[in-house]
């Protein structure tokens, strides 16, 4: 027998997931023994925030092997892994020696902080405080999770579509659910999630006996498909615009859209609503009647052939919203993660508008569901001064270039005369495995004349970390003492008071001490602890900061609602409860209901001069008049284009591209249970409940003679990986099907050949043209046998092949 | 009498397999044994799904210990080893777990595991429940529908974790439990239910 445990410790899984489950850690002797997750009140309305099977495996997670314990500094190629330990004065001292050196020769504009969300439940990056303080860095705009879907309802509604959105509780008003490449029970696991509330909302309507009908549009069967009313509906991958013009043509000529609304609330759909000087025959209606510059009627016929849906499938489902009382129309991050995805996102969210099922009770504007509270950074330090913003996805564009203009997508300054000189990655694997195209950004990162200096600072030596010229240990959140806003993708909100605990932790350190020796370094250190202090004042000063987001995004006793300012109150929405303005003591949690959210554009729907939206129009801009602009200007990949309204635009990798003739089927990626991003997903523990495999229909099986469980590889010209199959009718044939976030694993001075089965090895950097966002989705591979060769250095490695 | 039970609602069961996790978690199974599976009926892959693209349909089947009243282990087992307790529960009593796998053999839903090597856990800790027993080389183990949590009151931990709430759990042998109710109610139906090993674990749906 054991001896019983120590202590138990309130902590939080703290990675950028929509929920930061609750954890009670059982530590003993040093080690987290055992991770319970949370046994507090549970009610229908307020679920207890219950972790998925990562932040069960969050044990396994604190004390994996790929734990950095001390500074290193690289002492092989870049890249190659090969470091030795030194001091961290070493270590800081050569960090700000750099940054001053860099700083002073090139600008600060040189020093860029790539996309990482590892640190976010922590809010901004210490070390960006820090660097901010001294001169500053070159921004980002946008990001890895949704900057397509961003552009395209920018475009079309004036806002970035992460606030306004509808709640899914106003799915409680509906009577179908049409789900665009969305699976609520994976993308948010948690139990406070939106899944369980899927759950309880079919429960709902079958005990009163309404309808409630769920159709699922997605290359994959997802768990939301259940009963018997609800349906699949796959289309290929990056087509979803051809379907939307289909249903939106066959809803115009039976006279079933709702032209009212696309008249008075629109621009740009009918002829008679495009602005002033645009050529004839550019509005939407046009496109889908085949009276645009392209002649094609766009019939179900037509985009059968495109999209694989049979054109009867089409039909049906334009009947199924005809008839809908109140249709919820959402989407994924998956679709408009694509070549083409601003097209994707605004025409699914068109689709909510033409359909009529738009701002009243029961509909969606067609975005994700909105974003709840979120981690404020602290008071006091410097604005960065520095105004250029790379799109998050170009800086290898940037490194490859040896700069970037506006044309290209650069925001705040025309251009940047020079590439990238300092990476500063801080808790993100946004280098290598989370980017694209690993292969070809491998040789930029490891061109050492290019980005002359590489800083990691990260809990794990995760594939980015490897290409650190000095890579920083970090405390991982839920081993320090912290304060963590919980839920802001769930029905409940949190915070929460993390203890520390007594564990081995080599010479990791928290943070905040790591931005501040630097400050030290950089001699600003004073303007660093301005109005955060450190130690226990930069605590207060967090939980204070995060109480007011939690306090004034909770309902109050009285469950006041937040104002519907046409969705965009959404963080700040809802009073404060005087209770909900104390702060929790160490090892204690505040929680409250969220304050309950408006139905999208309800306001603009009911009196769109009272509540004008913030696109230049004050209109739904279905023609966008920016975008046509931006067409005249943009600097564009080879044969790409952009279109003022949410038209297909055929992807260069996509059904039916060239390319498809070398590489037949098209590869996505999904969120799996087994990871959040790509932590969790190198855990033995993990695989071993939930092992990788790609998704292969039966049919691409028998084309490749592939059997269940059979290592594959899944190559393209960019590279390959090695997959296990997993043969099934769940995907459609034509597309196969990993889950994101797998660690790449390949010997690069060889090879190359990922036995990780990292999907970023095949995808491509070509971005896309309005947001220039990252858009993996759109990648064409093929299949074939290891060779014997690769089996032998499979079995080497081992692999079993 | 008292009959320990859960019982599984498959409307609500989405595959997320955090009671595969948190049941190998609580319990300090070794690393490549599980007690607690997450099939998909008549599918003999993980996450597989009946019918022909795109006619398809997919019930997630969360599997382990049934808790049979005539338990087909329990009777093959030659040493007593394994043994229905007072509260309905087949535990084994690792003691006098001689190894032989009779039970493994006997059980129709493959639900032990056996302990070929010394197990291993590759943290180098036990990262169970301090009350949950260490099992040595040479025993077969199972679920045990959480003794030491439900000997304490509280519920099993498959279910306190779903995130989904698609476990019940209570007292079959009181009518008035939910869990007596909802098997009632839903027809809950026993699994191989013609192997006549009357499990006390019910699915719903
Ligand atoms: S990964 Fe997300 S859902 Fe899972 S336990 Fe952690 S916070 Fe909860
Ligand atoms: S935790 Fe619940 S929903 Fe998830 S697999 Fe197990 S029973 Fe099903
Ligand atoms: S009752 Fe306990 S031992 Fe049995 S499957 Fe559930 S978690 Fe595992």
């Amino acid at each position: 027998m054991k001896t019983a445990p120590d202590k138990t410790v309130l902590q939080s899984c703290g990675f950028n997931c929509g929920s930061r489950c609750q954890l009670r850690l059982h530590a003993e002797d040093g080690q987290v023994a055992w991770v319970e997750s949370d046994t507090g009140p549970d009610a229908p309305d307020a679920p207890q925030m219950r972790a998925c099977l990562c932040g069960r495996a969050w044990g396994h997670w604190v004390n994996s092997p790929h734990r950095l314990d001390y500074p290193l500094k690289r002492v092989g190629p870049r890249g190659s892994g090969q470091f030795q330990r030194i001091s961290w004065d070493e270590a800081l001292d050569e960090i700000a020696a750099q940054i001053k050196r860099i700083t002073a020769d090139f600008g600060p504009e040189a020093i860029f902080f790539p996309y990482a969300s590892g640190i976010l439940a922590s809010g901004q990056s210490p070390l960006e405080r820090a660097i901010d303080c001294y001169g500053g860095h070159l921004r980002l705009h946008s990001d890895y999770s949704s900057a397509q879907l961003q552009a395209g309802t920018m475009a079309l509604f004036g806002d970035d579509g992460y606030y306004s959105g509808s709640p899914l509780e106003e799915a409680a008003n509906s009577d179908v659910l049409v789900l665009f490449g969305s699976s609520m029970f994976a993308t948010r696991q948690g139990g406070a999630a939106g899944g369980h509330y899927l759950n309880q909302l079919r429960e709902q309507a079958a005990a009163e006996g309404r309808p409630f009908k769920v159709v699922s549009i997605d290359p994959r069967h997802t768990p939301e498909v259940r009963g018997a009313q609800d349906q699949w509906i796959p289309l290929r991958p990056g087509t979803d615009a051809a379907f939307v013009a289909a249903v939106i043509h066959e809803l115009l000529i039976d006279g079933l859209a709702d032209e009212e609304l696309l008249r008075s609330h629109c621009v740009g759909f009918f002829e008679d609503t495009l602005p002033p000087g645009t050529p004839p025959h550019s509005s939407y209606s046009d496109y889908v009647l085949g009276r645009g510059p392209d002649g094609t009627e766009k019939t179900c016929a037509w985009a059968a052939a495109i999209t694989g849906c049979p054109a009867a499938t089409i039909r049906q489902f334009a009947r199924t919203l005809a008839q809908a009382k109140s249709a919820f129309i959402t989407q994924g991050w998956g679709p408009q993660r694509s070549e083409y995805g601003e097209q994707t996102s605004r025409a699914i969210c068109l689709l909510a508008v033409a359909s009529g099922h738009f701002g009243r009770p029961g509909t969606n504007s067609g975005v994700h569901e909105p974003m709840r509270p979120y981690t404020p950074s602290l008071p006091g330090g410097r604005e960065n001064p520095v105004r250029a913003a790379l799109p998050a996805f170009l800086w290898t564009e940037c490194l490859q270039g040896g700069g970037i203009t506006q044309a290209q997508g650069l925001r705040g300054a025309q251009q940047l005369p020079f590439p990238i000189k300092m990476i500063v990655n801080h808790g993100g694997n946004c280098l290598t495995n989370q980017h694209a195209a690993i292969n070809a950004t491998h040789d930029l990162l490891a061109d050492e004349s290019r980005c002359e200096f590489i800083v990691v600072c990260d809990v794990m030596l995760n594939d980015s970390a490897r290409y650190g010229d000095i890579v920083l240990p970090e405390l991982a959140l839920g081993e320090r003492e912290n304060a963590v806003l919980s839920g802001f993708g769930d029905r409940v909100s949190c915070l929460r008071h993390g203890e520390s605990w007594s564990h081995f932790t080599g010479e990791r350190r928290d943070p905040w001490s790591i931005g501040r020796a630097l400050a030290e370094r950089l001699g600003v250190l004073e303007a660093f602890e301005e109005g955060a202090g450190d130690g226990d004042e930069t605590l207060a000063a967090r939980m204070a900061s995060e109480g007011q987001v939690f306090a004034a995004s909770s309902a109050d006793s009285a469950g006041h609602t937040g104002e519907d300012d046409n969705g965009k109150a959404a963080a700040s929405a809802g009073r404060a409860d005087e209770d909900a303005r104390r702060l929790p003591a160490p090892g204690h949690e505040m929680r409250a209901l969220r304050a309950p959210l408006p139905c999208a554009y309800g306001a603009f729907r009911a009196n769109p001069t009272a509540h004008p939206l913030p696109t230049p129009s004050g209109k739904i801009e279905v023609y966008s008049e920016a975008l046509a602009r931006m067409a005249q200007t943009a600097q564009l990949p080879d044969g790409q284009v952009i279109s003022p309204i949410p038209a297909y635009l055929p992807a260069a990798e996509g059904p039916g591209s060239p390319t498809a003739e070398r590489f037949p089927l098209q590869l996505i990626t999904y969120h799996g249970y087994q990871s959040i991003h790509s932590n969790f997903s190198h855990l033995a523990i993990v695989e071993s409940v939930m092992p990788h495999a790609l998704q292969v229909n039966p049919v691409d099986g028998a084309a490749n003679a592939l059997v269940e469980g059979q290592p594959v590889v899944v190559e393209n010209d960019r590279g390959a990986l090695v997959a296990r199959v997993h043969l099934t009718p769940c995907i459609m044939p034509g597309v196969v099907a990993l889950p994101n976030g797998a660690w790449h694993n390949a010997d690069m001075a060889g090879s190359r050949l990922d036995w990780g089965g990292c999907a970023n090895t095949l995808t491509s950097l070509r971005p896309s043209p309005i947001a220039r966002g990252n858009g993996q989705n759109s990648c064409l591979v093929r299949l074939r046998p290891l060779t014997a060769e690769e089996q032998a250095a499979g079995r080497e490695r081992g692999y079993d092949c | 009498m008292t009959r320990l039970a859960i019982a599984i609602n498959l409307d609500r069961c989405v595959g997320c397999h955090t009671c595969t996790m948190a049941c190998k978690m609580q319990n300090n199974v070794p690393e490549g044994l599980l007690w607690n599976r997450v099939l998909t009926t008549n599918c003999d892959v993980v996450d597989g799904a009946e019918g022909t693209y795109p006619n398809v349909s997919r019930v997630y089947t969360p599997i382990a210990c049934q808790h049979c009243q005539n338990a087909a282990c329990q009777r093959v087992c030659p040493t007593g080893a394994t043994y229905k307790d007072e509260k309905g529960r087949v535990e084994i009593d690792y003691e006098k777990c001689i190894g032989c796998r009779m039970c493994m053999a006997a059980c129709p839903y493959n639900a032990r595991v056996f302990n070929w090597q010394t197990p291993v856990r590759t943290t180098g800790a036990n990262y169970g429940d301090a009350a949950v027993p260490v099992r040595p080389k040479g025993v077969a183990e199972k679920c045990t529908l959480c003794k030491e949590r439900t000997d304490n009151g509280e519920e099993p931990m498959c279910v306190v974790c779903c995130p989904a709430h698609a476990r019940i759990f209570g007292d079959l042998d009181d009518p008035d439990s939910e869990v007596s109710r909802l098997v009632r109610e839903r027809h809950g139906y026993q699994m191989l239910e013609d192997m006549g090993t009357n499990p006390s674990v019910h699915y719903i749906g």
